[in-house]
């Protein structure tokens, strides 16, 4: 009994003495974005698990509300990222240069206001603009006006073309302008053919598999399904088997409803 | 659209309901009186919204008597309104 008192004074007092001897290696940018990751999937469950209870509460609460209870507290509509993002914006500030991209590109995830987002994306575009991986914020430029405003995506976009050397910045940013054309203007038109010229060389050159595929298809759907094309034969059967054609109503306005009953 | 029952229009259908059965049964249902193309009838490889790049539903397409598309989306009073616009008689 006297020996194992002994022992256990002796191994708590090496114990500090031990973790002094080998300190542990401080956490490289890699693991500390493994973290903070994982941090993000806890937060999300722990959200999840609330909505899973609160609907249940409310189903209580309805019950309780017919014989003048109170009414729960609504919840959040997304988890609050708000400490996790400050932690984000930490690590790119203590990984400086090409290690701080991935803690960015999280951080533009998670933001969830105008202001946040547009914090991030300027680190981006004025701190990392000739990283090779800033694909996820290419594939944003498309929606920059809706994600901060309209003035700051002009903003951005200056900014993009002004450092001239990304490619793939360069790509999508040549899709983000030349969408809204493709999409409302007939593709025999020239405003069409001239936004469809103009985009597909800086496409070309950003050698993006997603970009190419989503300009191509967009291309595509409008030379094939845009205002005034004529629309592609339908032949089929229909719901007893019977054999029809679209081009049955020609010479008849025809209202196609792609419907179904869920 | 019951006051265009004299004119020169048409409805038709693509219904992307798993069955004809069950397609069947909406259209019962809900009293449909227009013609559907089953959108991907059993042994076809591509459905015919994939041809079409649909990608949401219920999406519209209006065309003119010369079957070219007028009108893509997923409005419905603004497809009426177009189909109105193309059966008034010109002026």
């Amino acid at each position: 009994m006297k020996r194992t008192t002994t022992w256990l004074a002796a191994a708590m007092f090496l114990l500090p003495l031990g973790a002094q001897g080998k300190p542990a290696p401080a956490e490289d940018a890699k693991t500390r974005l493994r973290n903070l990751q994982a941090e993000q999937k806890q937060i999300i469950s722990d959200w999840q698990k609330k909505a899973r209870d609160a609907a249940k509460a409310a189903e209580k609460a309805a019950e309780v509300a017919k014989k003048g209870g109170k009414p729960i507290p609504a919840l959040p509509m997304r988890p609050d990222f708000t400490e996790l993002r400050g932690k984000y914006l930490d690590a790119a500030k203590k990984y400086p240069g090409e290690s701080a991209v991935p803690f960015l590109l999280q951080a533009l995830g998670i933001g969830s206001t105008a202001e946040e987002r547009e914090e991030v994306v300027d680190l981006l575009l004025d701190e990392h603009a000739d990283s090779p991986r800033l694909h996820e914020l290419a594939e944003a430029l498309p929606y920059l006006d809706r994600m901060v405003s309209a003035a700051y995506a002009k903003r951005a976009f200056t900014k993009i073309e002004k450092h001239g050397k990304n490619v793939v910045l360069l790509g999508w940013l040549a899709f983000a302008r030349s969408e809204g054309t493709l999409r409302s203007e007939p593709a025999t038109s020239k405003a069409f053919q001239d936004a469809k010229a103009a985009a597909a060389v800086a496409i070309a050159q950003a050698e993006d598999k997603k970009l190419q595929a989503e300009f191509d298809a967009l291309v595509a759907e409008q030379e094939k399904f845009g205002l005034g094309m004529v629309a592609p034969e339908i032949s089929g059967a229909d719901l007893d088997g019977v054999a029809f054609k679209l081009s049955d109503y020609k010479g008849k306005v025809v209202f196609l409803d792609f419907w179904g009953d869920w | 659209m019951e006051e265009l029952k004299d004119k020169p229009f048409a409805m038709v259908g693509v219904n992307s309901d798993a069955t004809p059965e069950a397609a069947r049964q909406a259209v019962a249902a809900n009293s449909l009186n227009w013609r559907s193309f089953q959108n991907k009838p059993e042994g076809q490889v591509r459905a015919i919204s994939e041809d079409w790049y649909i990608r949401g539903w219920p999406t519209i397409v209006v065309l003119d008597t010369e079957l070219k598309i007028r009108y893509r989306g997923h409005d419905g009073a603004e497809a009426t309104k177009v189909v109105k616009g193309l059966l008034e008689p010109e002026k």
